[in-house]
């Protein structure tokens, strides 16, 4: 007995067995429900990035989100009109106070003094003098620069900014600030603010910048929005000369789940209304019941599915896998049609769509299968998820559903193909014309490698960062040079190396370091020794001796520069994180020396982002060095090249499994060519039209290509597949009524505000909609037999 | 009844005394008046004397020099004696030069948040910007007939650099007659200023260029 048979045999088995039939599918669902509910969940974005080599874009990820930049908050308080400073300095004040402490905790501007400062830096010249430095200051202890140092500092004095500097003039004589303070400058690219009345002041006076950190799980959205809710409501307390922003990744975070949720309830009243016209002009009789009933056990098993196949599994699959398994509505709807249409025994029926049902599966599946060959370990788990539930929906369609519709009725209708055979020239060269058009766009498609722009960003979001980065500048796109070390010591080494790399080789780079003010440990010990070296008793005596003898004609007392010889007379200890802090530059080593996860001493460097500075940390040099950088244009590239493998690959192997599959199904040239017709001619359109609206290809994009792929090659298996069947399926009305059900469920994400939805939806839209004009306007010309 | 006269007498006296040399915040009386005639200046120009009294010199360091103001925004602080530097605003740009280091450069107040500090503050003072004022210090009087203040800073990092001020007037309150500046070591900076010509010529190029 052939196979189609075994399965009429199993429609006569099951029938009157209705208890047998749904337990074993209750207890099927509820166990991979259970082995669902007992992986873990992931809901970061990781899993949706490429491995690369050797893992090194989740690495960098990781470094990323270990570096805590992410967990910075940024509030740039701006005045408005005739705002004046004070306005401005009571509208911050008005938001430190208002603001929750448990979620954020604010720097202290006025933890920063200058003075400190100024005494930190000269007290450790013996630490931070390099040899350089050291060969300046030989030249600055000469009698002829003391006394130029003196009188310059004399008419200094007189001035109303010599109140400021009268300190560092006791301190130093010799004017060695002049070659130890632009190390300082270094900082200044991190923002061009100055510091005035305990707030931080953008260059112009208009805006201040009140920096923090916030304690929240980048992913928290609730705590996220609790925050920015906190934010809101002292925003409106704020004088309304002035106005404030929040700058955060928990903004994204509170903006991408609002969009959600709000595009999910409209998606859904859009769709439930779209589906609810499907039932009316198409069926009017609830034993349609079980087609519906249909993505709800696929969704069962692919979960079930994907958690026994994969150790964790991610929020962010099961949110794009429970839009893809949409497609395994298709099989139940040609079963149900071929019930509803043909006048035996639906075990018949059933025997005849066998065939097309296992050859639209395999086909699907090969499609999903081929997600298999990506980088992206999200996009592995996807064509687990999507195969699983495939292989169950069509299993529930052939076995299960004739039981639920042996009285299957659909609502007649004429045919479309009988209107279009009016115009056979006319369909042929429209569809002409539009395949032409979209292999000419479509050739030309980019990709959207940029991880920041699958997220939603809100115009207003997108003008405050503009704003802010107009203000304050932009840090936050600065590469990352990560130098991790089993000890501290090894950490400031590496870093240090960092540093003369870049001073060498990127002599306009910029760089944000640690290392002007905490050298090695090895480096500050050596510098040390030199400078003692230099400074024997004979030097000193020699040296006050020649700032007395320079200082008594211009007026200087016996006791000015006392607080030099003292500095002279002591030899300071290394210079450590906890010297920083007392320094009041703690803020520099929150933001430079990061807690890491793997117990290891992590300091980072900062430097503008560019493809000169990429080009100089090549990986050999980073192997040299011990260090990693981690930048958005790298990342970017590395994105790039994967998705541009995926796509590469995805196309190439579905397309031969599928040409393949309808190969061995059809064993006929054209047939197979018309059967593949309505998928090509989708994905072309797809490609075609986002690349004429200037759409560049995402993730989400790619991710709903098997999508149109499985569904047309679906209508095209079915409509080839009529030429040979004997048994008349209903299989053109089938074929639009899955369609059009696709579309209304699907096809309404394009109303999605959310890049993700939206994607999912135009690629859903664009693709089975041209796949579906395609079956049902050009496909009966084409076919011998018109379904 | 005269024994008690004495006595009341006695007692109030001394607290009179005390009430009137106890510093107080200046009434509003008294600041309106300053504002005032501060505002029946739209320019002046004079001379200034300034004392630096340090410890680590052992003589006095005297400066001389010229101030002028226009309003709304024009300023020129200028040492003749014995150095020549200086600066002037014209609006929110200007220039500072020093003779003995050869620097002459132009400046704007976005890009000298330093020099945009000090504008302010002699800014202040000229127009007598109570508001501002205000803001910005503690205000007791020390004296009323010539106007004597003694001010604090309220922020603490300027505390740390001038912990106190005292601001003396002409006797008829149009200008400001001497200012002292006194640091935390007792150092001091005293500016006297001399021969006030309000409203008279000042010539065009005073806030335009270095002469």
């Amino acid at each position: 007995m052939s196979t189609p048979g075994r399965l009429q045999t199993t429609y006569d088995f099951l029938k009157g067995r209705n208890a047998l039939l749904y337990g074993v599918l209750a207890v099927f669902l509820l166990l991979c429900l259970a082995i669902f509910l007992t992986a873990p969940i992931r809901t970061d974005v990781q899993v949706m990035l490429p491995r690369g080599e050797d893992g090194r874009l989740v690495k960098d990820f990781a470094l990323l989100t270990e570096s805590g930049l992410s967990s910075n908050v940024f509030i740039s308080v701006h005045a408005k009109g005739d705002a004046t400073k004070n306005d401005l300095v009571a509208a911050a004040r008005l938001i430190e106070k208002g603001l929750p402490t448990d979620m954020v905790t604010l720097m202290d501007a006025r933890s920063i003094n200058p003075l400190k400062i100024m005494d930190f830096i000269l007290a450790n010249a013996p630490n931070l003098m390099t040899d350089a430095d050291r060969q300046q200051m030989r030249a600055y202890m000469e009698p002829a620069s003391i006394k130029k140092q003196l009188t310059d500092a004399k008419r200094e004095l007189a001035t109303p900014q010599g109140i400021a500097l009268k300190k560092a003039i006791r301190k130093d004589p010799l004017g060695l600030r002049y070659i130890l303070f632009p190390r300082l400058k270094s900082f200044q690219s991190l923002s061009q603010a100055t510091v005035s009345g305990g707030h931080l002041f953008s260059a112009d006076q208009r805006a201040i910048m009140l920096t923090g950190r916030s304690n929240l799980s980048i992913t928290d959205a609730e705590s996220a929005a609790k925050l920015i809710n906190a934010f809101n409501s002292i925003r409106t307390k704020l004088p309304d000369n002035t106005s404030a922003e929040l700058i955060s990744g928990l903004v994204h975070t509170n903006a991408n789940a609002s969009t959600i949720k709000r595009d999910i309830l409209t998606v859904s009243l859009v769709s439930l209304c779209a589906l609810g016209l499907v039932f009316l002009v198409f069926f009017r009789t609830l034993r349609v019941a079980g087609v519906f009933i249909a993505p709800l056990v696929a969704l069962a098993a692919a979960l079930g599915g994907m958690a026994l196949f994969h150790r964790e599994v991610s929020a962010i699959v099961i949110g794009f896998g429970s839009v893809l398994i949409g497609i395994s509505i298709d099989f139940s709807m040609h079963v149900y049609y071929g019930i509803a249409k043909h006048k035996g025994s639906p075990g018949e029926s059933v025997q005849a769509t066998f065939k097309p049902i296992l050859f639209c599966t395999l086909t699907s599946c090969a499609a999903f299968g081929a997600l298999y060959l990506s980088g992206m370990p999200g996009i592995n788990q996807l064509a687990t998820f999507s195969i699983s539930g495939l292989v169950v929906a069509a299993i529930f369609a052939l076995v299960v559903l004739p039981h639920m519709s042996s009285n299957a009725s659909v609502v007649s209708k004429s045919t479309a193909s009988n209107k279009s055979t009016q115009h056979p020239v006319g369909a042929l060269a429209v569809f002409a014309c539009l395949l032409l058009a979209a292999l000419w766009f479509g050739s030309s498609i980019k990709l959207d490698p940029d991880l920041r722009s699958i997220g939603y960003v809100p115009e207003e979001v997108r003008q405050a960062e503009q704003t802010f980065n107009e203000t304050w500048g932009d840090v936050r796109n600065n590469a990352v040079i990560f130098a991790k070390g089993d000890s501290l010591d090894q950490a400031l080494s590496r870093n240090e190396q960092v540093y003369a790399t870049i001073r060498a080789e990127l002599p306009e780079g910029k760089p944000v370091s640690l290392t002007p003010l905490m050298p090695s440990l090895k480096s500050q010990s050596a510098n040390r020794k030199a400078w003692q070296a230099i400074w024997t008793d004979d030097v000193r005596q020699q040296t006050l001796s020649d700032i007395h003898a320079a200082g008594k004609p211009l007026g200087f007392s016996a006791k000015a520069f006392i607080p030099f010889e003292r500095g002279l007379n002591k030899n300071p200890d290394d210079i450590t994180p906890d010297s920083l802090h007392a320094a009041s530059l703690g803020f520099l080593t929150n933001l430079l020396m990061p807690h890491s996860q793997d117990a290891k001493a992590t300091i980072l460097t900062l430097i503008p982002d560019s493809e000169t500075v990429q080009s100089v940390f090549s990986p050999e040099k980073e192997k040299e060095l011990g260090v990693r950088l981690v930048s958005n244009s790298r990342l970017k590239h590395t994105l790039e090249t994967a998705m541009r493998d995926d796509i590469k690959y995805f196309i190439t192997v579905s397309g031969l499994a599928a040409a393949l599959l309808v190969i061995l199904l059809f064993r006929n040239v054209r047939r197979s060519a018309l059967a593949m017709l309505p998928a090509g001619l989708g994905i072309a359109m797809v490609f075609g039209i986002l690349s004429a609206a200037n759409t560049p290809l995402n993730l989400f994009h790619i991710t709903a290509l098997p999508l149109v792929i499985g569904l047309g090659m679906d209508y095209g298996i079915f409509l080839v597949n009529h030429e040979v069947q004997e048994v008349e399926l209903a299989t053109l009305p089938a074929v639009r009524a899955s369609g059009l059900t696709t579309l209304a469920s699907f096809g309404i994400l394009i109303l999605g505000k959310h890049p993700s939805l939206h994607s999912l939806g135009i690629t859903v839209v664009v693709g089975v909609g041209t796949a579906l004009l395609c079956a049902l306007y050009l496909m009966p010309h084409l076919l011998r037999k018109r379904p | 009844m005269i024994r008690l006269a004495v006595t009341l007498l006695c007692t109030l006296l001394p607290l009179m005394a005390w009430a009137q040399s106890t510093p107080a915040p200046p009434s509003k009386a008294l600041l309106a008046s300053l504002k005032a005639k501060a505002e029946s200046v739209d320019h002046l120009t004079c001379t200034f004397t300034q004392e630096k009294h340090l410890a680590m010199f052992d003589e006095l360091l005297i400066s001389t020099g010229t101030f002028s103001f226009q309003k709304p925004d024009k300023l020129r602080w200028e040492y003749l004696e014995p150095f020549n530097n200086g600066f002037f605003l014209n609006g929110t740009s200007g220039r500072e030069w020093d003779d003995a280091s050869s620097k002459d450069r132009e400046f704007t107040l976005d890009s000298s948040p330093a020099m945009a500090a000090l504008a302010r503050q002699i800014m202040a003072w000229t127009t007598f910007d109570i508001k501002w004022l205000e803001s910005q210090y503690e205000m007791v009087v020390l004296q009323t007939e010539p106007v004597i203040f003694e001010l604090t800073p309220k922020d603490e990092g300027a505390r740390q650099f001038i912990p106190r001020m005292i601001i003396k007037f002409v006797p008829d309150g149009s200008a400001l007659e001497q200012i002292e500046l006194h640091e935390a070591d007792d150092d001091f900076t005293r500016v006297i200023f001399g021969t006030p010509e309000v409203n008279g010529n000042l010539p065009a190029t005073t806030f335009t260029q270095v002469q």
